[in-house]
């Protein structure tokens, strides 16, 4: 296989996963490249190594799309692979995600029960307040069970929006860590 | 992460580097990518995952231009979001190096 065959197989190879005309896109643009290094009468093996390792670019590349996917939709779903794509280039210590990752998860955990707690509570008592003989009549338990659903819906939208910062900070974290390959001069020496 | 040090302040400046080439004149990815690879050292292919990102962040925009030899050419241009950032980077660059120069600079 030529040196372009094989960046670009292991190029679309790294990005498997990613949507399909994303992958095309990207391929273009190094097939360009390599069309205008040949055109500079530079030899394939040299375009290839100057250019890094395909799968190291694959997993930036990757992470990209995934933080564009996540800020235009963000879901769960986009969120995780923007914590997966960051974690892949490194840009996430695996010691500190040891750590603090379970501390995270123990806190959403945390506040998800208060927000059930809150809810239930508050269904609880505009269904069985008329019963609990509370002073002040039939308004007491229809005003205490509203506000703790209003708190936990402000609690949730809280929850949501912290975990939202988060994510977004990882992303810009993660791209700032973006890896730098160091220019090969000749194919296989390192410089 | 432990990395040459001459690495990470590459890494920190290709962004504005990137920028500064194409606020003199619309640019295609192969050349800025010889270009900053001669002047920094920087390998190739680096600067595809880049542009991606400018484009995504809308610094930078895309437009094609027939050619005549091959196919048509990609061209990046600087938005005028692109333009404010440069002047940001360019700024913190030259009060970080002024500061470093402070320290550094003035052992003999």
């Amino acid at each position: 296989m030529s040196a372009r065959a094989e960046f670009l197989t292991t190029l679309r190879a790294g990005l498997r996963g990613a949507p399909a005309s994303s992958i095309d896109e990207i391929v273009a643009d190094y097939i360009a490249h390599f069309d205008e290094g040949f055109a500079a009468n530079r030899s394939e093996a040299d375009i290839a190594a100057a250019l890094g390792d395909p799968l190291v670019l694959a997993d930036e590349l990757r992470l990209e799309l995934c933080i564009g996917k996540f800020e235009s939709a963000p879901s769960p779903r986009s969120a995780a692979k923007v914590i997966g794509g960051a974690i892949v280039v490194g840009a996430i210590n695996t010691l500190l995600l040891c750590i603090v990752g379970p501390l995270l998860a123990l806190l959403a955990l945390a506040a998800t029960l208060a927000i059930l707690t809150a809810a239930g509570t508050g269904v609880w008592f505009l269904i069985a307040g008329a019963s609990l003989g509370l002073p002040g009549g039939i308004g007491t338990p229809v005003l205490c069970g509203l506000g703790l659903l209003a708190a936990a819906v402000s609690m949730s939208a809280l929850l949501l929006l912290g975990a939202r910062a988060l994510v977004g900070g990882i992303a810009r974290h993660a791209r700032l860590a973006y890896r730098f390959l160091p220019r090969v001069s000749k194919p296989g020496t390192p410089t | 992460m432990t990395e040459p040090i001459d690495i990470q302040l590459k890494k920190g400046v290709l962004e504005l580097c990137v920028l500064e080439l194409l606020s003199r004149e619309d640019g295609y990815a192969y050349d800025i990518a010889s270009r900053l690879a001669e002047a920094i050292g920087m390998g190739e292919g680096t600067v595809y995952p880049l542009m991606r990102r400018l484009h995504t962040e809308g610094l930078v925009e895309t437009y094609f231009v027939e050619s005549s030899t091959g196919p048509a050419r990609k061209y990046y241009r600087i938005t005028r979001a692109g333009k404010a950032e440069l002047v940001r980077e360019r700024n913190a660059w030259h009060s970080f190096t002024h500061a470093v120069n402070e320290i550094v600079g003035a052992r003999k």
